[in-house]
């Protein structure tokens, strides 16, 4: 991401509606002090470098947002006062980890997530939420990918956009941080588990999604390298009683639909 | 590594299609079902007994149960499928708004908040009379110690009963207000304890033969019945009283039995007003374990309970036992509570301190099963707009309804107070049943109706059974509906079982509460059309998930 916090294609997408509502988002948040950022597919948008195949990307329907815990009054507040409306009843019940708003002009829907991220695991998204601008790390990111266990096309396609667009390391800045996501895989099996599982996944539906040889190696071999890294990262003793189990046991958890 | 491998899961793998983004809900499927289970199971055991054969020594107790226990599970099958058709936070206020009508829908819940109100009374005066005053006087009799003993008179005191309860009511309400996690959290483990209470009980009997049993009795009793056999002497002396074991059991009276059987047993349904925060909520196996499953596992400990306290201390005993109690001439100095038979068989001093102090921790989530249920309903209706704003209004830092919660604190102990110092514990038994299956009622025709009335909720849910081209939600509607009309029956037909009430002030109390409904639901109105935002609107739609 450039200084001004948006790539090229970035840049190029910043012309759509979406993107602009967003980026009027997250201009107020930083104004308002509120810490707000974008995760979904909105965020791998924004990150794509140029080099991205077009076709992996996306025009997102919606606006998903991350915050840190107990920001949840700001982020109504804010929202509100931009002309979003707020699902009054689903907030109330859920205020302390999602909100939803709806931009009825645009028949669109925001979702905010607050504190966590706890979809088919848990994810700690709040707690790097400052390292870049405009978006959750790359690293977590991905992880939000990764962590569904039932992965539809368009999560494939986000997965294959971050990791051709960005190398995999141990930073973060514009690469996948390969040393955190194992960190986080090595406390908890079950996310270790999906994410496995969806690495290989990939690994095998490429052909599907990415037609040049040379890219699909290249993506193979950053999928082989974040595998690698997770493998390689020492397990906790809770991950190792739990490995015992296996899969006699749900890993898992199973979100409702919503909105 | 694990034992299936990630290669195996891969090649079984689909690509899968969502249409919205995802959310986790805070209930488990294994907190909904205890929360169904949490009001009925243990203490109701122990008050239901007492209260059974109080009015009815003669019933078959055992019958009862069994028949209870299979028409209730027709109520619980039609609100499991009309749940998965609509979960959301208000359950039959919702249904029945959305199905039928909004002010018969609110009339009818509104009825209902009523008796889970009144029936928190009853938890929290019980925590004084039943759960520690009958663990402190058995445990003080058993271990022989004057200074528990007493503790156990001072219980059953009415200070000390109010005073307890509203002790209870605070730190219940203040933990609701801090958090729904740790609140479920405390109400599975109150509950695990309390069923394992009960089941160490239950082995306890199961391993006692009768003779041993007697023996155990007379041993335990002889200090207060100043004869070497007790055991038999009790049964005497409940003949004198009045007592008559001649004619067996009674027909009449075991269908009696069977409304008391309802009272006590068929909340397995509660977890409708929670359903907006259940995991899962939409689907009909999920339901129908929650409801059916958790109501038959009750029932069935229920039934087993009774069959072995039955077979063990004899049935015989077991009912002059309590018809003594009743009739205020019991020598021994706690209530026939089963904790107190099963304790007098323990032997070890451990296991009857398992058996009387994990029976007290019921009172939680017996307790909390009504707290969740009705700063749920309240908030349906603040949604809605029949209520204000505020009372949907969640706190900032623990985002739960602080003031909803608050307003039911302070309603409870009022009716902790009404309950302990001013009326009759059948009366307010009686009144938690009646207005409770008025909502019941109603529910049963929404279900009958939501295939017609809302049919393409319908055709879209899981709930779209049937058989031979009838709906089964129209089927259990039918059958829930007629279990509800015979539980008005038997209330009019056995005016025992109203306590010191009579048909007609029944009715009168259930058309007050009613009027009552009317009243709110009128001012709201007029309220919102003045404002320029009809409260038709609301019950125009279902509330968003």
């Amino acid at each position: 991401m450039t200084a001004a916090g948006v790539t090229s294609v970035g840049e190029q997408a910043a012309g759509s509606a979406i993107v602009q509502d967003a980026l009027r988002i997250l201009h107020e948040a930083e104004s308002a002090g509120v810490p707000l950022r974008l995760l979904g597919g909105l965020a791998v948008l924004l990150h794509a470098p140029p080099e991205v195949d077009r076709r992996l990307l996306r025009e997102p329907k919606d606006i998903d947002l991350m915050t840190k815990e107990r920001q949840g009054k700001e982020v109504i507040a804010l929202l509100s006062g931009l002309g979003y409306e707020a699902n009054r009843q689903f907030n109330a019940i859920n205020a302390g980890v999602r909100q939803l708003f709806y931009d009825t002009r645009n028949d669109r829907q925001i979702d905010v997530f607050v504190g966590s991220f706890t979809m088919c695991h848990k994810l700690p998204l709040a707690e790097r939420i400052e390292l870049d601008p405009l978006t959750v790390p790359l690293a977590e990111l991905l992880l939000t990918k990764l962590q569904i266990v039932k992965l539809n096309e368009k999560d494939l396609r986000d997965i294959f956009a971050l990791v051709s667009g960005h190398p995999v390391g141990d930073r973060d800045e514009e690469t996948i941080n390969a040393s955190y996501i194992a960190s986080l895989c090595a406390q908890d099996w079950g996310l270790w588990r999906t994410t496995k599982m969806n690495l290989q996944c990939a690994r095998e539906t490429l052909t599907e999604y990415v037609g040049d040889p040379d890219r699909r190696r290249m993506i193979t071999d950053r999928l082989d390298a974040l595998g690698s890294t997770i493998d390689k990262a020492p397990k906790s003793r809770r991950w190792r009683l739990r490995d015992r189990l296996g899969d006699r046991k749900r890993w898992y958890e199973d979100p409702d639909e919503v909105g | 590594m694990s034992a299936t491998s990630v290669q195996e899961l891969v090649g079984e793998r689909r690509i899968f299609v969502r249409n919205a983004t995802g959310l986790v809900r805070n209930a488990r499927l294994l907190d909904v079902s205890v929360f169904n289970a949490a009001g009925t199971t243990v203490i109701p055991y122990a008050t239901g007994l007492f209260y059974i054969f109080t009015i009815f020594p003669r019933a078959n107790l055992l019958a009862a149960i069994a028949i209870g226990g299979a028409l209730s599970a027709i109520t619980w099958g039609c609100l499991a499928l009309l749940t998965a058709t609509m979960p959301r936070t208000g359950g039959a206020y919702i249904f029945n708004s959305r199905i039928l009508s909004p002010i018969a829908g609110f009339v009818a819940d509104w009825l209902d908040l009523i008796s889970s109100v009144l029936a928190m009374a009853l938890w929290t005066t019980w925590f004084a009379t039943v759960g520690l005053s009958s663990a402190f006087s058995a445990w003080g009799a058993l271990e022989n110690s004057p200074t528990v003993s007493n503790w156990a008179s001072a219980m059953t005191q009415h200070g000390w009963e109010f005073g307890l309860g509203v002790a209870l009511t605070v730190a219940m309400f203040g933990l609701a207000a801090v958090s729904l996690k740790k609140s479920l959290r405390v109400q599975n483990l109150t509950f695990f304890l309390s069923v394992g209470g009960l089941v160490v009980g239950m082995l306890v009997m199961l391993f006692t033969s009768r003779a041993s049993y007697i023996a155990h009795f007379n041993h335990f009793a002889q200090p207060y019945t100043h004869v070497k056999d007790s055991y038999h002497a009790i049964i005497a002396e409940a003949v004198k009283a009045g007592y008559t074991t001649a004619g067996g059991y009674s027909a009449s009276q075991t269908i009696g039995a069977l409304f008391v059987v309802f009272t006590t047993s068929i909340w397995a349904w509660s977890s409708m007003y929670v359903s907006g925060e259940m995991r899962g909520a939409r689907s009909v196996r999920r339901q129908v374990i929650a409801m059916v499953g958790t109501g038959t596992f009750q029932i069935s400990l229920f039934f087993l309970a009774t069959l072995l306290f039955y077979t063990t201390a004899g049935h015989t005993f077991f009912v002059a036992n309590n018809y003594l109690n009743t009739v205020g001439k019991s020598p021994l100095p706690s209530p026939p509570y089963y904790t107190l038979l099963a304790a007098v068989a323990a032997g070890s001093p451990v296991i009857v301190g398992i058996i009387l102090f994990t029976f007290v921790l019921n009172i939680w989530c017996g307790f909390w099963q009504l707290v969740w249920q009705t700063s749920r309903q309240i908030f349906a209706y603040s949604f809605d707009g029949i209520l204000p704003e505020k009372f949907a209004e969640v706190n900032d830092r623990t985002h739960q309804p602080v003031f909803t919660l608050a307003i039911l604190g302070i309603a409870c102990i009022a009716m902790t107070a009404w309950a302990t110092f001013a009326v009759n514990f059948f009366n307010v038994w009686a009144y938690v049943g009646l207005f409770a299956f008025v909502m019941l009622a109603l529910t049963s025709i929404s279900a009958i109706f939501l295939p017609v009335r809302r049919r393409q909720d319908y055709e879209s849910s899981g709930a779209k059974i049937s058989v031979l081209g009838i709906p089964v939600i129209q089927i259990l509607g039918v059958g829930s509906l007629a279990v509800s009309v015979f539980y008005f029956y038997l209330a009019f037909h056995y005016p025992a079982l109203l306590g010191t009430a009579t048909v007609l002030q029944s009715i009168i109390a259930i058309l007050v509460v009613a009027a009552s409904a009317v009243l709110i639901f009128t001012v709201a109105k007029i309220y919102r059309d003045r404002r320029g935002t009809p409260l038709a609107y609301a019950f125009e739609e279902i509330p968003p998930e």
